[in-house]
């Protein structure tokens, strides 16, 4: 015991002693959960006003004249739409098409001959909008004129339906663009839920995953610098020897844990739930899943590039998979993205943030559990098996 | 010559000469990158879920619902009352949820403004759209909800038939358009796919660093100079064995996306090719600037993440730049990431080099000072292991 202690001690020194290691595995999680949270904090808005270029739109006016058309031609002249677009005459849907593909414009709108004459009568009018090159300038154009279009749609139902009278009333009033719509809390009377919580939990998952690093490192680093044939020449055996090493790596593990939950809470105001101790046992699972996966992976690779390379590539991929980086289509994530260790302590994590009953998070508590006694039971066979020497 | 070659091909030799090499910096990274290509690439064509419920009983509620599918973006989903809406929100089993209140319609028509719950995990491209959607059709209809209230009849419940008769006739859209779309312009999803690959390159150039490290820790590189053998023929021959290597990863990953995958870059080979190569000059500086700082192996390796990352997210790879606030889009013009996605971009909205040529020259520029700075790794002298 006394060995195993020794040589967990040692462990601690050495990742304390490095300045990367304290940078990667404290700093580096912070640093994310601050640019995840402060990136795709911004809700309201794709893009602020002033940064939006104005698009060029060709307006092609079938039958020749603006004339015909007053109503558009009008609409695309007025003053507070200087900032958007800036409409130019096509004389041809020809012209406007292969303005669009040199670049020229940057969207086009075709008005029909007779588009006033029927909407004042009452039917069918339609323009044709011909999308161009820049998906923004798409949106933007198209965003102007769908509401130019959504208005008088409405306006023109509204007429039909309450007759005449309501055309100058129409007229008076301009439909106003106010915000129609309150972000809901999806708490159980927890504290407000934001969006970057979503982010801290995926990448605090992410460096649980990512301490497997450690754990090859550790192994590997012992062999690569010879030390390994002077530690089997002392009174130690083989399993005090791994026992310490995962104790010390484990203990780092925790620590980062716990830094990385208080920080962001303390710094960014990130709120974890109601259940800490539920919480510590979803770490320590994720933490004992991470190190007994990195050694059956270590105890079979040959190299420490090679086990570097796998453990990387299968924390990157199931933090992917899970959808803890960018978003992913609904349908992935509960299918592929159960497969990965992250989806269980993700979701289990929001849960309690969002102050879940217990029954709900009770599924996720046994597959994790499954999850870890399988690769327990999997690291004790490889490691009877392969062992650890020199 | 022959020596700078000969250094070269040495490089290239021990990195990808065996067969588990080639397995560890080629096949590997190349089938990750097209699966990350191949999962993207699928979203295109899936719409997003959108979630809802509702207790209106009056005609704004259906009305709305409606609107939002003719829009075509979404496949919406009933998801029964509030609890079960928020339920399945957490369940991620759609990108946000609505929520339409009881007496929604009565409420309008009475002038008082009633609000909408949206419910979402966490924010998208998606979830934002839906807002912008939902304020649009809202309020039109509050517009003609007061249209009524001043033209209309008296008492309520003529105001609420001839608000349902409003709504109907304007769900008919008489008045509306045709969007003709000849797909002149990129893909959403092309930014992310160049941004996953731009990553994965990052974290491949510094095998090759590495490579070099260990040389100098392991005092190969001390011999080597005790050759007779130039420094520059052995720090331009490290520095092509190096590029020689990534040449073949971006030619692998490029390949099996192109003609295995079937992905469409939208823009010719040879000019992704191009931008993937300077970008990866770049990386390359990064990682030898690293390398320079750090004597240890194994922590250049580490500091190379504690970079990689970040910068990363700051340079749009995980999600367009537009969503970010201002002051991190300024931030973005120091990362390299940001200039090569412009790059592809670009070009796929069919710019010429008298646009083009700004980003690769930031680029270029990134890569000459940082490959200078970086060139101090191939100082035999400091062997260090601490640190």
């Amino acid at each position: 015991m006394n060995n195993i202690w020794t040589i967990a001690v040692n462990e601690l020194r050495m990742l304390f002693r490095s300045r990367t290691v304290i940078l990667n595995t404290f700093l580096l999680p912070l640093v994310l959960i601050f640019l995840l949270g402060t990136a795709l904090s911004g809700v309201v808005g794709v893009k602020s006003d002033e940064s939006i270029d104005p698009v060029r739109v060709a307006m092609v006016y079938e039958g020749g004249q603006a004339g015909n058309a007053a109503m558009v031609a009008d609409f695309v002249q007025s003053p507070e739409l200087t900032d958007y677009i800036i409409p130019s005459e096509a004389s041809s849907r020809e012209e406007a098409e292969n303005g669009l593909r040199s670049g020229k414009y940057g969207y086009a709108v075709i008005v029909p001959q007779d588009f006033d004459k029927n909407v004042q009568s009452g039917q069918d009018a339609q323009l044709e909008y011909i999308l161009g090159k820049k998906r923004m300038d798409n949106t933007v154009a198209g965003t102007v004129f769908d509401n130019f279009l959504g208005s008088i749609n409405y306006r023109q139902s509204a007429v039909q339906v309450l007759g005449p009278q309501a055309a100058a009333a129409a007229l008076a009033e301009p439909a106003r663009q106010e915000t129609a719509v309150k972000l809901g809390d999806l708490n159980n009377g927890g504290r407000n839920y934001t969006a970057s919580q979503y982010y801290a939990a995926s990448m605090l998952l992410m460096f649980l995953l990512y301490s497997g690093l450690d754990v090859s490192g550790s192994l590997f680093g012992e062999k690569d610098r010879h030390t390994l044939y002077r530690i089997s020449s002392m009174p130690v055996t083989g399993r005090e020897l791994f026992t310490g090493k995962m104790l010390g790596v484990g203990i780092v593990t925790a620590l980062q844990c716990a830094t990385i939950i208080i920080l962001s809470n303390l710094l960014f105001g990130v709120y974890w739930g109601n259940r800490p101790w539920l919480l510590a046992l979803f770490c320590l699972l994720m933490i004992l899943i991470s190190m007994t996966f990195s050694v059956i992976v270590s105890m079979f690779c040959k190299t420490h590039t090679t086990a570097n390379t796998v453990v990387n590539f299968v924390t990157v991929g199931m933090t992917f998979l899970s959808g803890g980086m960018t978003p992913l289509p609904d349908a992935w994530i509960n299918s592929v993205g159960s497969f990965t260790f992250n989806h269980w302590a993700l979701d289990s994590m929001i849960r309690m943030m969002l102050h879940s009953g217990l029954s709900q998070l009770l599924p996720n508590l046994w597959v994790l559990s499954l999850i870890a006694l399988g690769l327990l039971g999997a690291a004790i066979l490889s490691y009877r098996k392969v062992g650890y020497h020199a | 010559m022959h020596k700078i070659m000969a250094i070269a091909w040495n490089m290239v030799k021990r990195t990808i000469g065996s067969r588990k090499g080639i397995l560890i910096h080629i096949l590997v990274p190349a089938l990750v990158v097209a699966g990350i290509i191949f999962i993207t690439g699928g979203m295109e064509g899936s719409n997003p879920v959108l979630l809802y419920g509702s207790q209106d009983t009056g005609t704004a509620g259906s009305h709305l619902l409606t609107e939002l599918e003719k829009t075509g973006g979404y496949t919406l989903k009933e998801a029964g009352d509030e609890a079960a809406l928020k339920e399945a929100v957490i369940a991620q089993e759609g990108m946000a949820g609505i929520w339409i209140p009881a007496d929604y319609t009565q409420e309008m028509l009475q002038g008082t403004r009633p609000e909408l719950s949206l419910y979402e995990l966490r924010t998208s491209e998606d979830s934002i759209l839906v807002k912008m959607n939902i304020d649009t059709i809202v309020s039109e209809m509050t517009a003609a909800a007061e249209l009524i209230q001043a033209a209309g009849p008296d008492g309520a419940a003529a105001q609420t038939a001839q608000f349902a008769a409003v709504l109907e006739q304007a769900g008919q859209h008489h008045v509306g358009s045709i969007r003709t779309d000849y797909d002149l312009y990129p893909r959403e999803t092309l930014g992310v796919a160049t941004g996953l690959t731009l990553m994965f390159l990052m974290n491949l150039v510094s095998s090759t660093v590495t490579q070099i490290l260990r040389d100098r820790t392991g005092r190969t590189m001390m011999r080597m100079y005790s050759a007779p053998v130039r420094a520059y023929e052995i720090t331009l021959g490290n520095f092509l064995g190096s590029c020689l290597v990534g040449f073949i990863q971006i030619f692998v990953v490029l390949a099996l996306g192109k003609w295995v995958l079937r992905y469409d870059y939208e823009v010719s080979m040879p000019f992704y090719f191009l931008v993937l190569a300077t970008f990866m000059l770049v990386a390359m500086g990064i990682a030898a600037t690293i390398a320079g700082l750090v004597r240890n192996p194994m922590n250049a390796g580490m500091i190379n993440m504690l970079i990689l990352t970040p910068t990363c997210m700051l340079g749009g790879c995980f999600w367009p730049l537009s969503v970010m606030p201002d002051y991190m889009q300024k931030a973005a013009n120091f990362v390299p990431q940001k200039w090569a996605i412009q790059a592809v971009d670009m070009a796929s909205t069919g710019g010429g080099w008298d646009v083009l040529w700004q980003p690769f020259a930031v680029l270029g520029l990134m890569a000459a000072i940082l490959l200078v700075l970086g060139s101090s790794v191939l100082r035999p002298n400091e062997a260090g292991i601490g640190a």
